[in-house]
């Protein structure tokens, strides 16, 4: 029963318009890069379309997905005196969060800088170093959100669902390490 | 120097690992009345004393969504250097409000800060409604201004360049801005990073029409004049929000001084184009 209102199904969702922007702009960047210049040899009109949905993916993440899959959100803002604080917000821990929306949210969450660095790999050994630059940016924004939101939910409200979502996915060795490793992540 | 604070929900004291530093605060604040998922305790940010500032990456977080009551800083440790504090969440509620209103709060304060650079009277620090301090930021018009200039000017150059100059030119942008900024703090300026590069971000506006115009005019002699306006305008326009924003007296011209060797080489890149 558990397994069933977890599962990693769209129709299962609480909140699907907000899960649909939040895979939406995420796969749109991600694949407008990846086979962008098959139908166009424009570099300049690419670079300028990944860089938007990146922009916008950063945005919805941080202000709408956030607080409406999972209920938390985070910002920066400057004091009086020029430093910067980061200010995380988590909602009520007796609200409900759909177990589905969860685990979209924090694999899509976390997949993503991996996947963007793994590109970026592939940008250095194929020497683009111009296709670099937007990658690093790629890198930099979801690494970012994602850091933000560990750092939010270190009261541990999803740390169970993160370490039930890997330790039910695979009871192989790696997977029990990677869970851990999470779950050493948001300790912190 | 960057510090933390968390925002927690009032509910469950028991329940929440609190830091230690919390826990002689908790008394002295006043108890907000319980939460709950109805009340949405939203406060229009014309009430509330705080402006609907901070920002966030990308115009992201003017989510500052005037957070009413939120409790003064309840204890600071350092860790590696850098200032932590936590904070109570002490009433309201701020994650159930609409995804327009979100929206929308940010589209507003990247209006009012475009306003800001084409509008010279008004003092670019203090909130036109308000009268408060604005300190919050965002990189939503620094973007898109960077990205415009960029396309002008890769546009304007002959046609193998156009990917060159385009990327080139982007990458100056953020790496100047980044290096200006970093000049600006070690000066002893009080301005937080992410707001300096937001103020010399939304301050480029100006050299976009004179890229646009780069496109147009051919003759060089047309063109220098305006650039030197359009660069000037920049200039005057973040120079006076910098100022006002915590650059030390003394040492203004010091300060200043890669500012204008950064607006003066984009203005003259969009002369010999």
């Amino acid at each position: 029963m558990a397994d069933e209102t977890n599962a990693l199904r769209f129709s299962l969702s609480g909140h699907p318009v907000a899960l649909g922007f939040f895979l939406g702009f995420r796969l749109a960047a991600l694949l407008t890069y990846i086979f962008g210049l098959i139908f166009t040899s424009n570099f300049v009109l690419i670079f300028i379309i990944v860089m938007l949905l990146l922009a916008a993916d950063f945005w919805n993440v941080k202000n709408v997905s956030g607080r409406l899959l999972v209920g938390l959100r985070w910002w920066n803002e400057a004091s009086a005196n020029g430093d910067s604080v980061w200010v995380f917000e988590s909602a009520d821990p007796q609200r409900q969060i759909n177990g589905t929306d969860a685990r979209f949210f924090w694999t899509v969450l976390y997949s993503t800088p991996v996947i963007w660095s793994l590109l970026a790999l592939l940008a250095i050994l194929k020497f683009e170093l111009i296709w670099l630059s937007l990658v690093v940016i790629a890198v930099i924004l979801s690494a970012t959100n994602a850091m933000a939101f560990t750092r939010c939910d270190r009261f541990g409200k999803a740390n169970g669902i993160a370490n039930s979502m890997f330790a039910r996915s695979s009871r192989s060795i790696m997977q029990r390490f990677g869970g851990s490793l999470i779950s050493r992540l948001y300790g912190g | 120097m960057s510090s933390d604070r968390t925002i927690e929900a009032d509910v469950p004291l028991q329940d929440v690992p609190l830091p230690k530093s919390n826990a002689p605060a908790v008394s002295s604040t006043p108890v907000p009345p319980p939460y709950t998922p109805t009340s949405n305790a939203f406060v229009p940010s014309s009430s509330v004393p705080s402006p609907a500032s901070t920002g966030a990456p990308l115009g992201s977080a003017s989510s500052g969504p005037t957070l009413p009551g939120l409790g003064a800083a309840q204890g600071a440790r350092s860790v590696g250097g850098d200032q932590i504090q936590d904070r109570r969440f002490s009433g309201g509620d701020t994650l159930d409000e609409p995804v327009l209103e979100t929206l929308m709060r940010d589209v507003r304060a990247v209006g009012r800060r475009v306003k800001q650079v084409l509008h010279p009277k008004v003092n670019a620090n203090v909130d036109v409604e308000t009268g408060q301090i604005v300190r919050d930021w965002d990189l939503w018009g620094p973007l898109i201004f960077c990205l415009f200039l960029s396309l002008f000017l890769s546009i304007a150059a002959p046609a193998n360049q156009s990917t060159v100059v385009f990327s080139g030119v982007f990458a100056f942008v953020w790496i100047a801005e980044a290096f200006v900024t970093l000049n600006m703090k070690l000066l002893g300026g009080s301005i937080s990073f992410f707001h300096a590069i937001c103020i010399l971000g939304y301050a480029l506006f100006p050299l976009v029409p004179a890229a646009i115009f780069a496109l147009a005019v051919k003759p060089m002699i047309f063109r220098l004049p305006v650039s030197i306006a359009l660069v000037a305008w920049s200039l005057f326009a973040s120079m006076r929000t910098l100022k006002g924003a915590g650059v030390r007296e003394g040492r203004v011209v010091l300060a200043m001084y890669p500012v204008w060797l950064f607006y003066g080489w984009l203005g003259w890149l969009c002369v010999i184009t």
